[in-house]
């Protein structure tokens, strides 16, 4: 979250200003809406640290506690995609699907990072993180071909799309949003599964998912500002 | 913060401790603002009003911190465009410096509005490196080397070599080339009393075409359109956002639109006023005459042409007599060959050519229609400008407003005179009496006006040479086609003897002079000015505006620059010091014209005028002036002084049709023609019976009954040789005043393009002619394109604000823009690097995708890419304007020109912090060296359009890089040149008398030697354009 922080502040034409996004806060705005999501995450988090060095884990692991976790950790999952459909001129992020499309690759996300986790030591996290991968690649693929292979409203949509699929960054695409993101992770999932065991394997698909979802949201983002608004 | 904005709970938590500043609410200025104490801002947000005048000379504002501060406000004119619009300096009363310059609300012409160009004049006033003191050069000319020098100096050397050479009979050898004049026949006075041809411009790279094109019809060569009354406006120009003078016409149109008039644009450009236009009509360029012709073929089908206006106040008869003498003269068969000349012209032509739709030419050609006589149109200059035949886009462009009755109307465009001050200056000189064939040479007897383009390539020819060169806020290196060639000739001091430069900035030109003068901006000079922005007249003071504070506090000062910053100077008393050396004894008759009009000395023997005394002549004579003046109890200078404008007239419609005194008629040698055209005999009176009289002492019917008696005299075309003046014409058996044509009516028909061997009706009428960038001669396919070189950015000065930090940030760059299908054929994005191959060299720019220009155009600005060479050893750094000139690497052999980029635009250290501040890198490139002359056999216009070539950079490629060969510039130069029709005109005349010239010699029989082919050219020498370049 942290690094997360450093980088939208240091991406403000202004960062030493980064305050008057909340200070003087445009509510239209969902980047200001996003900071307050992001800040309110934050702030959880560091208080959950801070019961785990009290040793209050009775509080940290009641279930208040956790949902209240679980609507910030969504929130700040899916609230870029708001963001995004507010840039008006880029037509193909203006897709209804894509607070779900990134939920799902927080899912994904998640169960790559937490599996990893549970490879280094934190054995109970590597079963139900596999399975949340494994589902959460699957959608993912659908959601893929849900927003870039069916027909678009508008022209620039679909030449987004196009250039995406055919254009430019097909190779991005197709290797690694798909192919390393998708395939590969998948594949060697079922061979673990089938071997039993291996976790070099395992940890091959959970670094092949975060990679490929990069390449995918390389394409998602850049793609569409490649196209001339006039 | 704006006003009526409201705090959220947040922010003002948030102020309360101190998280973020008060000043959206708690300011002490804002405490005030409640208070009585200041006028606070109006509900809108609107400011209320500007200072009242009569407080200006003592008025209190407060800073941001809130601190009272006493300025007083000196007005004065922008000098920033032609439009000179009226700008009021805040001087701080306790430092003595301009503080800020904001609009004069007594200026008729802009109203207290302003474009950024007049505000950021303060810049140029704080420029860090602006230039101070003259300088004179300290090694070969062009090396960079300066001396800073006095006043005196340069005064004695370069008076001392003009008084040689005007002695020797050379005088056509000392020019003055200006580039933004800014004032109102100054100039034309200095040089009718030095006696020389010597007056150069800027025109025929501006608005030669449109001039030409205009001047055909009535010898008035430029529109002022009365857009806020307006129902329809036709504009071939960007006039919302740039263009002469768009500031005022910009106020005029959105006047016009908000109460109900429409506004139809053609450029193939998505300006910001075609955006703004209710019909962007994106033509092809060079296609815009066949569009216009079209609209004229719809007006007359549809029969929404003014049969009355047409048929008193056009030349068809004439047109009829000369091109179809076997047809009954009558109007309507007038009508019937109109349809015939003009068939193929219908809307559908007009969309093949231009590649816009049928439906639309008609429909705007319709609104023009029932528009009628409030219809105002104009172009400034675009497509008149870019090809070769512009002219007739003006021409065909005001045939719709003859077929319409919109000629000076309400709502209507008139002639620009008609809405322009005339002063009357003091000792005027007769008018001088040579002919400087390197200016008006035979080959272009309708050049509108001086062949300025081509001045290095007549030097290079060996057609004459320059003992002095002035260059007045002027330069060509840089504006100009070719700048290479100008290079050439300007180094060449065989060529030019010696070169002056008079300007406020650096400029590439100074690079290359003996002596770089530095003269003010618009608040540390003196000139009037006046331009046709609206149907009234209105005169402007640009005066000297710390000058003019120190004298109202009690300064003796004699000199202008002892109230500017360093030793900046002004050109009005420089050329009276400079005209009163040049004749110290007053032999040469040149002195007597800058004597005082008011004084003399003790013993009786004239004095030298003072500025004071000029203005003082000039608004003494104004009758207007003397009456406001008389009003404030004041004299009209100091009224004009603390006031800074004069409105002389408003509403001055149709004056054409002011009546005449019947008794004109009775005059000795007047008579009238049998086109109702009122001449007089000019010359031996004695002989006047000779020439077809038909009938005479004719009796006419009178509306009241009179009987007017005159001679009615058939001239016999073109075969007399006595001359007339045009005194009016008959209209309806009354005498007005009609048109200064050679018919007093509407030129539809140019007997005088006929007489001097352009019989075809391609010139002789309104016309089509395809232009040099017309698609039949581009090759598509294997990667050519229209260039369209010539919009303008609104911020912009041509070559004058690179040292305009405010400018400079806004604008900096001058991208090409490309279409996205060309794009994408040219396999290029935004960004990428393309070579655009010129006829003459090549230079390497970045592009801009964009869909806001036709297909098959590149365009870029005319601005941006100035340059400075880096040679730090100097004494004085030449160059300066570290805000917008980039360096860079010259490099020459032979013909061949290179210039690369060294260093973009970077922070600098000066007294300027801001200087400090640059975050932009670029300063874009100077495409204008590359281009080809392409001057019009006819106009003489610089033809600025281009067949190029365009191909993704190579890997020696770098932004910014030019390459030319100037020897095939010559060789295009040597093309064009060979298409013209030269004079010798009818009676070995040089020019038609009729057309306007500057500085024209005398036109009255006995004193015109200077048109005549044989008359004197002011040199030793004569050139001989039979022979072969060089021959002598």
């Amino acid at each position: 979250m942290a690094l997360t922080g450093f980088l939208l502040v240091a991406d403000l034409e202004r960062p030493k200003r980064f305050h008057w996004v909340l200070l003087r806060p445009n509510w239209q705005s969902w980047l200001v809406k996003g900071a307050y999501i992001i800040t309110a995450f934050g702030g959880f988090l560091a208080l959950l640290v801070l019961g785990w060095v009290l040793g209050l884990d009775a509080l940290i692991t009641h279930s208040t506690t956790l949902l209240v976790g679980a609507g910030l950790a969504t929130a700040t999952a899916v609230y870029t995609a708001f963001l995004f459909s507010q840039s008006k001129g880029r037509d193909l992020w203006q897709s209804p699907a894509m607070p779900i499309h990134m939920f799902t690759q927080a899912i994904v996300a998640g169960g790559a990072t937490t599996a990893l986790l549970g490879l280094a030591g934190f054995d109970a996290l590597l079963a139900p993180s596999r399975i949340a991968l494994a589902g959460g690649l699957v959608v993912h693929a659908v959601l893929i071909a849900s927003e870039i292979f069916t027909p678009h409203q508008t022209e620039d949509a679909e030449e987004a799309a196009a250039r995406i699929t055919r254009g430019r960054f097909e190779r991005v695409f197709w290797l690694g949003g798909v192919g390393v993101g998708i395939g590969l992770p998948l594949l060697l999932l079922a061979v673990s599964v089938v071997m039993g065991g291996l976790p070099a394997v395992g940890a091959g698909a959970d670094v092949m998912a975060l990679a490929g979802l990069f390449a995918y949201e390389y394409c998602w983002i850049i793609a569409p500002q490649t196209i001339s608004l006039a | 913060m704006g006003h009526g904005y409201e705090l959220s709970r947040i922010e003002t938590i948030a102020e309360r401790v101190g998280l973020l500043s008060e000043r959206s609410t708690n300011t002490v200025k804002q405490q005030q603002g409640s208070s009585d104490r200041i006028t606070p801002i109006a509900e809108n947000g609107r400011l209320t009003d500007y200072p009242d005048p009569a407080d200006w000379h003592d008025l209190v504002e407060y800073d941001s911190s809130g601190e009272p501060r006493e300025y007083s406000l000196v007005p004065t004119a922008c000098f920033n465009c032609e439009a000179g619009c009226g700008l009021l300096t805040y001087i701080d009363t306790e430092s003595g410096e301009i503080r800020k310059i904001e609009g004069n609300p007594e200026h008729p012409g802009s109203r207290g509005k302003n474009c950024a160009k007049g505000p950021a004049t303060i810049n140029q006033l704080t420029d860090p490196q602006r230039i101070l003191h003259p300088l004179k050069r300290d090694g070969p000319r062009g090396s960079g080397q300066w001396t800073q020098v006095s006043w005196n100096e340069v005064l004695s050397d370069i008076a001392g070599r003009m008084r040689e050479t005007i002695a020797d009979d050379r005088g056509n050898e000392i020019t003055y080339h200006v580039g933004r004049p800014g004032h109102e026949d100054y100039m034309d006075r200095v040089i009718d009393a030095w006696g020389v041809d010597g007056h150069n411009s800027h025109t025929n790279i501006c608005s030669a075409g449109a001039r030409a094109g205009y001047s055909f019809w009535h010898k008035y060569d430029r529109p002022s359109a009365d857009f806020a009354n307006a129902e329809f406006i036709l504009l071939l120009s960007a006039h919302l956002e740039s263009g002469h003078y768009f500031n005022p016409h910009a106020q005029r149109i959105m006047e016009g639109m908000q109460n109900g008039g429409e506004l139809a644009v053609l450029d193939p450009r998505l300006s910001n006023t075609a955006a703004m236009a209710d019909y962007w009509l994106p033509t092809q360029p060079g296609s815009e005459a066949a569009v216009l012709l079209a609209m004229a073929t719809v007006l007359i089908d549809e029969e929404l042409y003014d049969r009355e206006f047409v048929e008193n106040w056009v030349n068809w008869q004439q047109f009829l007599d000369e091109e179809y003498p076997d047809r009954e003269r009558t109007f309507e068969t007038y009508i019937r060959t109109l349809q015939e000349i003009y068939a193929q012209f219908t809307p559908e032509y007009a969309a093949s050519e231009s590649g816009v739709d049928a439906d639309t030419i008609e429909t705007v050609a319709r609104k023009i229609g029932m528009a009628g006589h409030r219809y105002a149109s104009h172009i400034w200059r675009s497509a008149a400008s870019g090809n070769r035949g512009g002219w007739q886009v003006s021409r065909t462009l005001h045939f719709l407003s003859v077929l319409t009755d919109a000629v000076g109307t309400k709502g209507g465009t008139s002639p620009n005179a008609w809405h322009k001050f005339t002063p009357q200056l003091p000792n005027e000189p007769p008018r001088q009496t040579l002919w400087d064939e390197l200016q008006l040479p035979p080959e272009y007897p309708f050049a509108h006006y001086e062949m300025s383009e081509l001045l290095p390539y007549f030097l290079k020819e060996g057609r004459g040479t320059l003992s002095m060169y002035f260059t007045r806020v002027f330069n060509p290196v840089y504006t100009y086609p070719d700048g290479f060639s100008w290079i050439e000739a300007l180094i060449d001091e065989e060529k030019i003897g010696m070169h002056v430069a008079l300007t406020p900035t650096w400029n590439e030109t100074a690079y290359f002079a003996d002596y770089v003068l530095p003269m003010g901006h618009s608040p540390e000079r003196h000139d009037i000015q006046s331009q046709e922005t609206h149907a009234g007249t209105w005169v402007t003071y640009r005066q000297p505006v710390l000058r003019e504070y120190k004298e109202r506090v009690g300064a003796d000062i004699e000199y202008t620059y002892e109230a500017n910053p360093g030793d900046v100077w002004e050109e009005d008393e420089f050329w009276i010091e400079l005209s009163w050396q040049i004749d110290t004894d007053g032999d040469l008759g040149i002195r007597e014209h800058f004597d005082s009009p008011y004084r003399e000395s003790a013993n009786g023997e004239p004095v030298k005028m003072t500025i004071d005394e000029y203005y003082r002549y000039v608004f003494e004579q104004e009758e207007g002036l003397q009456e406001l003046a008389a009003e404030h109890e004041t004299t009209p200078l100091e009224y004009i002084k603390h006031y800074g404008a004069f409105q002389a007239s408003t509403n001055e419609y149709a004056l054409h049709e002011t009546p005449l005194d019947p008794d004109i008629l009775n005059e000795e040698c007047v008579f009238v023609d049998q086109y109702g055209t009122i001449r007089r005999w000019l010359g031996d009176s004695n002989n006047q019976t000779d020439l077809g009289r038909q009938s005479a002492d004719s009796d006419r019917g009178y509306d009241d009954g009179v009987t007017l008696k005159y001679d009615e005299v058939t001239l016999n075309g073109g075969s007399t040789q006595r001359e007339t003046e045009i005194l009016g014409v008959m209209v309806d058996g009354e005498p007005k005043g009609g048109f200064p044509s050679p018919t007093g009516k509407q030129q539809f028909y140019s007997k005088t393009l006929a007489d001097w061997g352009w019989d075809d009706p391609e010139y002789t009428l309104p016309h089509y002619l395809k232009s040099h960038v017309h698609p039949e001669n581009i090759d598509y396919e294997n990667g050519e394109l229209v260039f369209v070189p010539t919009f303008r950015l609104p911020t912009q000065i041509h070559s004058r604000s690179s040292n305009s930090k405010y400018l400079e940030e806004i604008s900096h760059n001058n991208p090409m823009w490309m279409h996205t299908k060309d794009a994408d054929r040219l396999g290029c994005e935004t960004g990428y690097l393309i070579r655009l191959e010129t006829e003459i060299g090549y230079f390497v720019n970045e592009v801009w995708v964009t869909e806001s220009i036709k297909p098959g155009l590149v365009a870029m600005s005319h601005h941006m890419g100035q340059w400075k060479v880096d040679r730090a050893d100097g004494e004085t750094e030449e160059g300066g304007d570290g805000f917008g000139k980039v360096t860079v690497d010259l490099d020459n052999q032979d013909s061949q020109w290179g210039m690369r980029q060294v260093a973009g635009i970077s922070p600098f250290e000066s007294s300027d912090p801001d200087s400090e501040r640059i975050w932009w890198t670029d300063g874009g490139v100077a495409q204008n060296l590359t281009h080809a002359p392409h001057p019009d056999p006819l106009s003489g216009m610089h033809c600025w359009h281009q067949k190029v070539r365009v191909r993704p950079a190579t890997e020696d490629d770098y932004y910014g890089d030019i390459y030319v060969d100037t020897s095939q510039a010559f060789e295009i130069y040597r093309e064009w040149l060979s298409d013209t029709n030269p004079a010798p005109g009818p009676n070995r005349l040089r020019r038609p008398k009729w057309l306007k010239r500057p500085i024209a010699p005398p036109t009255e029989p006995g004193e015109d030697d200077a048109w005549y082919m044989d008359g004197p050219v002011g040199r030793n020498e004569r050139w001989n354009t039979d022979g072969p370049p060089g021959d002598q």
